[in-house]
């Protein structure tokens, strides 16, 4: 049979597409049409959407303003912070030997016992390896505490409610004190609970809920109970446990008296003063001042007493010392504050006069724990006072505590003039104590972030840098920094935000590598699940955005990762990269896009969407152009063809490649860049093999018909030396040498590439790309062309044939294998000329027996039709 | 059978001509026994007691004083009956007088010396067969005002300062080198009321080396006499730190100490015995030097 022979059939296109047309009509109903659908639509809130609004950024903890409506919130708010501050990482020493303790010597003792005592080695230490340890062993004491209760064993309570607080006294180092001293308590609070119900018990029959009531309502045998405990433990030896039990036993004095806790309460708050540690004493003053909150007594009058004796310990300890107190301090003057009228507050601040000209740190706490409705009106008194003082670091201190004040409160013109001179007084003195001058100027910036704008913040932060550049120490600010970056970060509204700080990426350079890692993915955290929705085309943004992305990007690495986080990374990225937007600079545009591939290399999505971005810029010039390439522009799209040339094959995955392979040889074709599209399509072509290998060539084959369809448009060479139709010839033989399995696969695509074939020699082709000359002007008449065309369909249709062949000798086909017979039956019909006896018309008739044959009449009806 | 003495008042603390009220209760009693004369006693006495503490002299003088009844009241509380009901109880009340030619002290219990009050209850039981035993005595407290009140004393309190300095200081033949310092205080009295706080205040106005603890320690001086011989040893009562490390100078720090029931009494001198108390202030430096400043006290009620 000489396929070459077959007449091929004049084709005109645009009859056939206007004939085969359906003619469409608009549906006067259907069920999305209803007009009540639409009512629903804006009367109900996306619920997802709801969500997203109602989520509160997660705060970091230490920003948030402390609850301090209520004592109870407030106390566990502070325990929890001071407990983690102070939980050192270090091990938690403490002596556990109490025998070692300073005994007076007897009169009638000998000396030499105690000499001796002396040689013997010190007591021995308990050592708890963590925080978490010792908190896991204070857990266990209090269980046992319980246990002990229960079966009635009141002096083994007893014992271990005593021997927790010698703990507080044996810590062997100050710094892990206040976490100590907040699990302590917690257990001390307990024994005290058990003790104060049992009373109750006795007091009232069994009932445990009376929260009210006075001592003469009580029975002698409750009052005789609560006596012996108090003598019990009067009889303590050592001061600290002998006051921490008392204080946890406070609630037990109702039962003998209601009007005496004040004498009490003065006795107590002046044993204080025995304590020699001003930390020590300061916490024993923490827990006295809770105690009487929950006692709700309202004289407060032994607050101040002590509060005066507690500062004047303070004056020459050293500053990390004086810090283990703040909190302390900060809870016994916001217990003062309670009560206390703003005349109150100012008697305060006249009798710790002398100790706020030493430690004008305590000035601070003072105007942190009381209302602001005391502090503002009258903060003309407070800059006074900070005209006052010598020592920059409490001038900065108070002042950043003022600016605080000002976070709840309206700002006016006047307080303007005054949040500046607090800010003067901040950045004046900031180079005297950099540690301090942070410290307060997050107070500002949480301020500047509250009233103020992005302007004002940024004034900030380029100050905060300039400090820390003359910093003349050069010491390592990095945890300072990156709580301010935290502040940064959590109060932003948004990225854009965050990133149209001008001092946001310098300052970020302050902080070690590791650290600037961990901030860049906590930004990347904090935003990846927020819509970027505002075009990105600020240069300083884009920078800002490189370098956040870039130092997370670089410290993944895609094969160990956590797959989530990358998934986050270059979810961002591609955001990021989507919303590039430069108007019709499409110049600066691909710049942009050379440099994000540059920088990030690792992720399969974003070198996907760089090259989705780049060919989408390529078609916005051909629209800006209309289609109409001059010199520049061509160049242009030359680029960013030539960018996604190199770009794809970085990627990993050999699916992706090949669509866009195959979607950047379109773009290429539409706008006239013959070689270009040319070669890319041999590229896709060339990884079909890859393709078949990992079975993945089923999933392409749609990919592989469009492939076909335009080569339609394709142009060929005229003057080629090499012959005809190159990237067909490729595909042919890359189906040709293809595994037997994806068979029918190849078949179909012949019938596409017969479809092809035959257009190509056409007068006119069925498509026209606008300024793109396809073979229909460059071929027509070329017999080189026309006989190789001929060729290759036959060589096609021989392909096709032995499946005929094949099928002639089958009892029963598939629908695959039935669907390419009528596709080519279909095929045949419509391209050669079909004479009564001629090979073609034979041919026909065969396919159709044969159709006819192994699926009966129904089936080929559509045939005869035809 | 349960038999088993109770009280009205739950402290079982008395004065000294208060009437002590209670009641023996008897449960499951076997119905129809016969009981007569149930009687109970309430007993005082003072005695000297060998303590594991004792010193070789007790032992000879001990046995030549022997314990002096100092308080003796019976009650007839039925005369005779039979237990009829599962539960009965016998009321009873007894008024805390001394024996004639004796004068009350208060319950106390020392090392070597212990004054103690006791109500006992017994009774006859006709049946042989059904024995039964005697309640378990109890002890009462008994207070006795006025007591350790010497004539001519005076109840109001006279504050009592003091001052240590390295001169007031016993160094004898200039042994150790003192650190220099100066202590100031006051008791707030020289005799306390036994169910007040002791009281009073230290200051350390100056001191070169660090001080290491503050402490306040109550001793009993317990004597007893026989013929021209006699034994006297001060014990410890009890010791609190009032201060822990080195307190601020000038730091006011109160002394405050609540007497201990049972161990303390009111200063007595009876006869062959004698209790007093003395307070011993001591302030120990870092180093190991001690100073002791002793105070004698006198308690009352």
């Amino acid at each position: 049979m000489d396929i070459t022979s077959w007449a091929l059939r004049k084709r005109n296109y645009a009859l056939e597409t206007s004939k085969a047309q359906i003619k469409l009509s608009a549906a006067s109903s259907h069920p999305l049409l209803g007009g009540s659908a639409k009512a629903i639509v804006s009367d109900m809130s996306d619920p997802l959407n709801f969500l997203r609004k109602e989520k509160k950024r997660v705060v970091v903890e230490e920003y948030a303003p402390l609850p301090k409506d209520d004592p109870v919130e407030y106390w566990n708010s502070l325990s929890s912070i001071t407990s983690k501050k102070f939980a050192s990482t270090e091990a938690f020493k403490i002596y556990s030997d109490a025998d070692d303790d300073p005994k007076p010597v007897p009169q009638t003792f000998s000396r030499l016992e105690l000499l001796e005592k002396d040689n013997k080695k010190k007591g021995n230490e308990i050592s708890y390896l963590s925080h978490k340890e010792f908190l896991a062993h204070i857990n266990l004491l209090t269980k046992e505490m319980e246990q002990a209760w229960n079966q009635n064993d009141r002096v083994k309570t007893l014992k271990l409610a005593i021997q927790s607080t010698k703990m507080l006294r044996d810590v062997q180092t100050q710094t892990y004190y206040p976490a100590v001293f907040m699990s302590i308590t917690e257990m001390l609070d307990h024994f005290g609970y058990l003790v104060y119900t049992r009373l109750i018990a006795i007091a009232f029959e069994g009932k445990k809920d009376v929260v009210n009531f006075d001592s003469n309502e009580v029975n002698e045998q409750s009052k005789e109970t609560a006596l012996n405990w108090l003598l019990k433990i009067s009889c303590i030896r050592e001061l600290q446990p002998r006051l921490y039990v008392e204080m946890s036993l406070i609630k037990n004095y109702k039962f003998l008296w209601d009007d005496e806790h004040s004498k009490v309460l003065v006795r107590i708050s002046q044993q204080i003063r025995g304590i020699g540690s001003p930390v020590m004493a300061c916490y024993a003053g923490m827990y006295l001042a809770k105690q009487v909150i929950s006692l709700g007594i309202g004289d407060k009058s032994f607050l101040i007493i002590l509060l005066e004796d507690l500062c004047q310990c303070l004056i020459g300890i050293l500053p990390e010392h004086y810090e283990l107190c703040t909190p302390a301090l900060s809870w016994i003057f916001y217990c003062t504050a309670l009560s206390s009228s703003k005349d109150e507050l100012f008697k305060l601040i006249e009798r710790l006069q002398g100790v706020i000209e030493y430690r004008g740190d305590i000035l601070r706490i003072i105007i942190e724990e009381y209302p602001t409705e005391y502090i503002l009106p009258n903060v003309n008194y407070f800059l006074d006072l900070i005209s006052g003082l010598k020592n920059a670091s409490d001038r900065m201190e108070i002042s950043g505590a003022l600016a605080k004040a000002y976070l709840n409160s309206s700002i006016d013109e006047n307080s303007m003039k005054i949040i500046n001179r607090l800010w003067i007084e901040i950045s004046e003195n900031g180079k005297w104590n950099i540690k301090v001058y942070l410290k307060a100027s997050m107070n500002f910036l949480q301020l500047f972030f509250k009233k103020f704008g992005i302007q004002q913040i940024d004034i900030l932060l380029k100050d905060i840098l300039s400090h820390l550049r003359e910093d003349k120490m050069k010491k390592d600010w990095t945890s300072h920094v990156s709580e301010i970056m935290n502040v940064l970060i959590s109060n932003a509204r948004d990225l854009s935000m965050l990133i149209s700080l001008e001092q946001f990426l310098p300052l970020l350079d302050e902080v070690t590598p590791q650290k600037k890692t961990e901030l860049c993915n906590k930004i990347i955290d904090t935003f990846a699940r927020e819509e970027v929705k505002v075009a990105i085309s600020n240069p300083l943004m884009i920078h800002a955005l490189f370098t956040i992305t870039r130092v997370v990007h670089d410290s993944l690495d895609g094969a160990e990762s956590n797959p989530d986080l990358i998934a986050r990374v270059s979810n961002l990225i591609c955001k990021f990269v989507r919303n590039l937007h430069f108007g019709n600079n499409l110049e600066q545009h691909l710049t942009v896009l050379t440099e994000a591939r540059s920088s990030f290399i690792q992720f399969d999505e974003v070198t996907e969407t760089l090259v989705n971005s780049v060919l989408d810029i390529s078609m916005k010039a051909h629209k800006l152009v209309s289609g109409k390439h001059n010199f520049k522009t061509h160049a242009f799209l030359k680029a960013c063809v030539s960018y996604a040339h190199i770009t794809i094959p970085s990627i990993d995955d050999n699916m992706k490649q090949f669509k866009l392979f195959i979607l950047a040889s379109q773009v290429a074709l539409v706008n006239n860049l013959i070689g270009e599209a040319e070669s890319l399509i041999k590229t896709a072509i060339a990884r079909i093999p890859d393709l078949a290998e990992d079975d993945e060539l089923p999933q392409v084959e749609d990919c592989l018909h469009t492939l076909i369809g335009q080569l339609v448009l394709l142009p060929d060479n005229p003057g080629s030396s090499s012959g005809f139709f190159l990237p067909a010839h490729g595909l042919i033989n890359a189906l040709t040498s293809l595994n037997k399995r994806f068979e029918r696969l190849k078949l179909r695509l012949f019938i596409s590439i017969l479809w092809y074939l035959s257009s190509q020699t056409q007068l006119k082709l069925p498509l026209k790309i606008f300024r793109v000359d396809s073979n229909d002007k460059l071929m027509s008449g070329n017999a080189n062309f026309k006989e190789e065309q001929l060729t290759m369909m036959s060589t096609v249709i021989e392909e096709l044939l032995n499946f005929v062949t094949e099928c002639g000798q089958m009892k029963t086909i598939d629908d695959a294998g039935f669907e390419v017979l009528l596709k080519f039956y279909m095929v045949l019909q419509k391209v050669y000329v079909c004479l009564d006896e001629s090979q073609v018309s034979i041919l026909l008739k065969r396919i159709y027996d044969i159709c006819l044959g192994l699926r009966g009449e129904a089936k080929v009806k559509m045939l005869r039709v035809v | 059978m349960k038999c088993e003495l109770q009280l009205e008042r739950s402290s079982r603390t008395y004065s000294s001509g208060e009437e002590i009220k209670g009641s023996l209760l008897v449960e499951n009693a076997p119905n129809g026994v016969h009981y007569n004369s149930l009687s109970l006693v309430l007993e005082g006495y003072i005695k000297g007691q060998v303590s594991m503490k004792s010193v070789g002299a007790l032992d000879e003088i001990l046995p030549q004083v022997p314990p002096i009844i100092i308080c003796r009241q019976s009650q007839i509380a039925a005369e005779r009956g039979t237990f009829s009901s599962p539960k009965i109880a016998f009321p009873f009340s007894i008024r805390v007088v001394a024996q004639e030619g004796q004068s009350l002290l208060e319950t106390y219990t020392g090392v070597y010396i212990s004054i103690q009050y006791e109500i006992k209850a017994s009774f006859n039981v006709t049946e042989g067969k059904n024995k039964i035993s005697t309640p378990v005595p109890i002890k009462v407290m008994i207070h006795v005002p006025g007591l350790g009140l010497i004539e001519g004393m005076s109840r109001s309190p006279q504050v009592q300062p003091f001052t240590i300095t390295p001169t007031s200081v016993a160094n004898p033949a200039r042994l150790v080198s003192l650190p220099e310092f100066r202590i100031e205080g006051e008791l707030s009295s020289t005799l306390f009321e036994l169910d007040r706080e002791f009281s009073g205040w230290i200051v350390i106005v100056e001191a070169t080396k660090p001080i290491k603890s503050i402490d306040l320690q109550l001793i009993r001086i317990e004597s007893i006499f026989s013929g021209d011989t006699g034994f006297k040893e001060p014990t410890e009562v009890q010791s609190l730190q009032v201060a822990d490390g080195d307190v601020r100078k000038g730091a006011k720090i109160p002394l405050y100490m609540l007497f201990p029931r049972q161990f303390t009494c009111p200063t007595t001198f009876y006869k062959k015995f004698k209790i007093e108390f003395e307070i011993n202030l001591s302030i120990l430096f870092f180093d190991g030097y001690q100073l002791t400043k002793n105070f004698p006290i006198y308690l009352i009620r």
